[in-house]
């Protein structure tokens, strides 16, 4: 055995501190949870945040590089698009989009989906039946020809995306609930709850419910990341958000086809999403954790 | 347990039975293919009649899959009978509504096998505990429901503070006395036990016992004990039914059951019970080939296939449940009034049953 020694450099006290005090208390992981707040912030302040107008470009000072760049411009720090927009500020106002999209259709989705699935395993029947098969139904239609129908008939609009995702990942969880609701009511413990006098709604709400929840918020926190995908994709096609307003995924599509002369047009709404995705995923399961007793130490 | 045995004998020939069961059946429906179509029956309780005193405990013995668990969950009302009924104090259980289920939902509880999976992971053991209460008693003051819970925990031999805890933190012991500790909180007048200590270790096993026999002590509470135990049956019943198939094949008083038994299926289950002592291990019958499914019960006496004993008309004729002593009920053909097995007279009825038997 050599005794070669590793230098090693004490690490700061305080940061020591920090850390565990975190642990203690079993926080949410720093990182992500300080990617979701910028996330947030830039999402309910962006006309305060943004250094710039999301729309209105200067045509003079088109793809021009980030700062640090040849011919950088120092005003504009990420660069600016084809139309002279500024990247940073519609990544800002990308933002505000990319929530309202993703937590009003994933809650509503995820509420809806979650109530369907625990009538269906919990009194199964004709009932079950019917929605299973409506749920085979919906699932087995191309999910981008749903949406352009829809778009064609409602025209493009921030409410009609929301209807769109609504429709595409209801039977997930439908489906996803049915199946643990199933498993969960065989447990003795909701026997039990029935000898004990409680009501359908109550073993539903008080013996099913909490032990199907952590499986659902995992999804929920996975659907983060294709409802930016997916809405990034209706955009190209036209059908998504109207053009007046920033979205992450219509960034990506403009810039894409400049993407070896001017390549942070896309680059940077690629790395924002990759971030954000990634970050909620991550609370996502610190949440899961944190619902389960098991893993809730003293 | 005999003076315990006796005092139950006693006080519960004369009082107004608790439950009754009248030919009770329950038939599952095989249904098979796109319309649903109904191939052929479970019959996974066969018609059963049995009476539980107040204070008394009856034990319901049987093989795996021979509806002894169907029963309890008729009595819980967690099945619906596919025919006859469950009384509690005389009414039909499956007519009560309201307040009156209420009622009978406070007076009838349970402990169920797996301690790991009765306690809900996601409740507190005081909610747990509490649920009963709770659920039927709506309105009632939280203080009482706290003090009540300690109570429950306190005579089950646990710590009140293990209310804060959930089930993950207790171990297999903790969590059997948390759910005797449910089970007794609304001071019921019987508690169904389904094979409430197959699942726990030896060593606890005898603790849960004498804890139920505490607690029946204390607050005379009947049991309907459900297991395939006959040291713990043994033990703790007044009376026995052994079940075969859906139907009781004998039904008597603990110790007649356990000594003179007559039927030979309980012949059989007692000669391959273990011993208390290695030298009382007497010559152990062991039976050929499986219990018939219930979806295709033998013509005749059930059991005949299996029989040690059979005889012709054993294939042809159910026999019926008929009185064999005070309280002894036996369905066998070969069962002499007086309680001896016709076909093994000449012998001991356990020889002839071995020598048959083969292996």
């Amino acid at each position: 055995m050599s005794a070669r020694r590793v230098a090693q450099v004490p690490p700061l006290r305080w940061v020591l501190g920090l850390r565990s005090f975190w642990k203690q208390h079993r926080l949410p992981p720093a990182l992500p949870l300080l990617i979701v707040i910028v996330f947030l912030v830039c999402a309910v302040f962006a006309g305060l945040i943004a250094p710039h107008p999301q729309n209105q470009g200067e045509l003079s000072k088109r793809l021009l590089p980030p700062t640090g760049m040849a011919k950088a411009d120092s005003s504009y720090l990420l660069g600016t698009d084809g139309q002279g927009r500024d990247i940073l500020s519609r990544l800002i106002y990308g933002a505000r989009m990319a929530l309202l999209i993703s937590i009003v259709s994933i809650a509503l989705t995820a509420a809806l989906g979650t109530f369907i699935g625990l009538l269906a395993g919990l009194f199964g029947g004709k009932l079950d039946m019917v929605v299973m098969r409506l749920v085979d139904v919906s699932m087995s239609i191309p999910a981008i020809l749903i949406a352009v129908l829809l778009a064609a008939v409602f025209g493009a609009s921030v409410q009609n995306v929301i209807i769109i995702v609504i429709i595409l990942i209801w039977p997930a969880y439908a489906r996803l609930v049915r199946g643990e609701t199933l498993s969960v009511k065989q447990a003795d413990y909701v026997a039990l709850a029935r000898v004990a006098g409680c009501s359908r709604l109550t073993i539903m709400r008080r013996h099913i419910l909490p032990n199907v929840l952590p499986t659902v918020l995992v999804l929920m926190s996975l659907h983060v990341a294709l409802v930016i995908v997916m809405e990034a994709g209706l955009s190209f096609l036209g059908f998504g958000i109207p053009p007046k307003y920033a979205t992450w995924g219509s960034m990506i599509q403009q810039g894409y086809q400049q993407l070896q002369t001017s390549w942070w047009v896309a680059v940077f709404p690629c790395i924002v999403i990759v971030l954000t995705v990634i970050s909620f995923n991550i609370l996502g399961d610190w949440v899961r954790d944190r619902l389960d007793p098991k893993l809730r130490q003293v | 347990m005999s003076d315990q045995a006796m005092a139950g004998m006693a006080g519960a020939t004369d009082a107004l039975p608790l439950i009754e069961a009248h030919g009770l059946r329950k038939h599952f429906p095989i249904l098979r293919g796109l319309f649903r179509r109904q191939t052929g029956t479970v019959k996974a309780v066969d018609g059963v009649d049995f009476v539980i005193h107040p204070g008394e405990t009856l034990g319901l013995v049987g093989e795996s899959g021979c509806g002894k668990t169907t029963v309890a969950k008729m009595v819980l009302r967690l099945e619906v009978p596919s025919e006859g009924a469950v009384t509690f104090r005389g009414g039909d259980i499956a007519k009560l509504r309201g307040d009156d289920l209420r009622r009978y939902r406070r007076g009838v509880q349970a402990v169920l096998q797996d301690p790991y999976t009765a306690l809900n992971p996601r409740l507190t053991v005081g909610r747990t505990v509490s649920e009963p209460l709770t659920e039927t008693q709506k309105g009632i003051a939280k203080s009482e429901v706290n003090e009540r819970v300690a109570e429950a925990l306190t005579s089950v031999g646990l710590l009140p503070r293990i209310a804060k805890d959930y089930p993950h933190e207790l171990s297999g012991g903790q969590r059997q006395r948390v759910e005797v500790a449910r089970a007794i909180i609304t001071r019921p007048e019987c508690i169904v036990l389904d094979e409430p200590v197959s699942a726990a270790d030896v060593s606890i096993r005898a603790e849960i016992i004498n804890l139920l026999q505490d607690v029946q002590a204390t607050l005379g509470v009947s049991y309907l004990l459900i297991s395939h135990d006959l040291a713990v049956v043994q033990r703790m019943c007044h009376r026995i039914a052994v079940m075969y198939l859906g139907k009781f094949v004998e039904v008597g008083p603990a110790r007649e059951v356990a000594t003179g038994a007559l039927h030979p299926y309980t012949q059989v289950l007692l000669s391959n019970a273990l011993p208390s002592h290695p030298d009382d291990a007497g010559e152990e019958i062991i039976l050929t080939g499986e219990v018939p499914s219930p979806r295709n019960v033998p013509p005749g006496c059930p059991f005949h296939p299996r029989c040690p004993i059979a005889a012709p008309i054993c294939r042809e004729v159910v026999p019926v449940l008929s009185a064999e002593g005070v309280g002894h009920e036996v369905a066998c053909h070969l069962v002499e009034r007086g309680g001896r097995n016709a076909a093994a007279a000449g012998g001991a009825p356990r020889a002839g049953a071995a020598s048959e038997a083969g292996r």
